[in-house]
């Protein structure tokens, strides 16, 4: 692809006059029309295309693609020439006059949504920009998926958008087509070596480079796959990958018995795999359940005694006539309490 | 006191769910064809842009008026309907 457009009326007004200033061409004051700005592209800019275009049999254009560069130039030619004649919108409809969502009204805006099959809501004020920036999307992502033809123009231009940094419609459909890029990049280095060879190798070679990623992408996923079945046999396979298992209470924490087999167990509760939880959820319970009472044994026996000894008080104090048969034990006190 | 209709009373009683924007009181066929070609073609889209206005009476049928051709006693059937319904179910 040539550094530079031929037809730049595919750019927004906003990008037409960004590549002028980053290509140091002086800019009329104040905002113009864009066909001012589409000339002086063309002029300063197509021009410097013209020794570039002859290495590159291809250029990228989201609406034509042209495979000689001879047929670029004369394209190239011609668009200004029709640009320049355009002051109305019928020309403009034939080549999507929604080159420039932003100049689109409401309903022009809607209509070219409903083209791509997108029924959008009310087009208001809040709205508009959200649309205009699907519609340019859509705009990118449609003339792509048409053919591979561009996938050639795509390869090559992919080293020239690095260095200008212009035509988003290349970098989407870059990402369109390959969204693991780093595996992909040695599959590209013989499409970007071989670009001066006939078109029409290129597209063989183009799709068989598209059954050869999308016979890969499906191999590494069933590979990385089996990894992580290796990796984890015991895991459950879940969507997520994320098994929920039940937290095991915390010894020792809120007034619960700590018992040397809960330490025993706490070693085979390393790995919380559901597989192994599952037998030692049935130890658990058979285990502590002598300890597992809501008030701990030696409480209860304490409170026993207290309980026995104050009634043992209290028919100590009320049988005083009869013999009691602890009068002997308890001479010593009643003789104190008298004494008193 | 209002008498409300039929339709007024159907819409208000339920949530509006997927129902076309003609199933709002005031809104006839009319007037709903005009709004579905705008992209209005439910009842929660002209609910959200009620709700965009600040749930405004005037403000609403003002709109309605002046962008779709609303009559004003369709205009404020609808923003009524609109209102009770977000009392009801907001």
């Amino acid at each position: 692809m040539p550094e530079f457009l031929a037809d730049p009326s595919v750019l927004t007004k906003e990008k037409l006059k960004s590549e002028l200033i980053a290509n140091n061409v002086s800019l009329p004051g104040g905002e113009q029309r864009k066909d001012v700005y589409v000339q002086l592209y063309l002029q300063h800019l197509t021009a410097r295309n013209a020794p570039a275009a002859l290495a590159q049999p291809d250029f990228s254009s989201d609406e034509e693609r042209e495979p000689t560069p001879l047929g670029a130039r004369s394209r190239g030619g011609a668009a200004p020439g029709r640009k320049a004649t355009k002051k109305t919108d019928k020309p403009r409809l034939e080549e999507k006059d929604d080159l420039d969502v932003t100049e689109l009204s409401n309903e022009d805006l809607q209509e070219q949504l409903v083209k791509y099959g997108v029924t959008p809501g009310p087009i208001l004020a809040t709205t508009r920009k959200i649309y205009e920036k699907k519609l340019q999307k859509m705009k990118e992502q449609g003339p792509e998926l048409g053919s591979s033809t561009l996938l050639p123009t795509v390869s090559s231009s992919a080293e020239n958008t690095k260095q200008n940094g212009n035509n988003d419609s290349d970098q989407y459909s870059d990402n369109e087509e390959d969204p693991k890029v780093e595996f992909r990049l040695e599959k590209r280095e013989p499409l970007k070596a071989k670009t001066k060879t006939p078109v029409t190798l290129k597209q063989r070679r183009v799709v068989e480079h598209n059954q050869v990623v999308e016979k890969t992408l499906a191999e590494e996923r069933r590979v990385e796959r089996d990894i992580l079945k290796e990796m984890f046999p015991y895991e459950v396979s879940t969507p997520t990958g994320i098994s929920a298992s039940c937290r095991r209470p915390i010894k020792g924490a809120a007034g619960r018995p700590i018992e040397l087999s809960d330490f025993r167990m706490e070693e085979s509760f390393s790995s919380k795999y559901v597989s192994k939880y599952v037998p030692l959820a049935d130890d658990k319970p058979e285990k502590p359940v002598t300890k597992k009472r809501s008030i701990p044994m030696w409480i209860k026996i304490l409170l026993f005694v207290v309980v026995s000894v104050f009634l043992f008080v209290v028919y100590q104090s009320m049988e005083t006539n009869q013999g009691n048969p602890f009068s002997k034990y308890l001479g010593v006190p009643e003789a104190k309490i008298q004494a008193d | 006191m209002v008498t409300r209709t039929q339709k007024f009373k159907a819409f208000v009683s339920e949530p509006m769910g997927d129902k076309d924007v003609t199933a709002v009181d005031g809104i006839n066929d009319e007037l709903g064809l005009k709004l579905a070609a705008k992209g209005f073609d439910k009842a929660y889209i002209l609910l959200g842009q009620f709700l965009l206005l600040k749930k405004d009476h005037a403000v609403f049928q003002r709109w309605l008026k002046g962008a779709y051709g609303a009559s004003p006693s369709q205009a404020q059937r609808c923003a009524s309907c609109l209102t009770d319904w977000c009392y009801a179910f907001l």
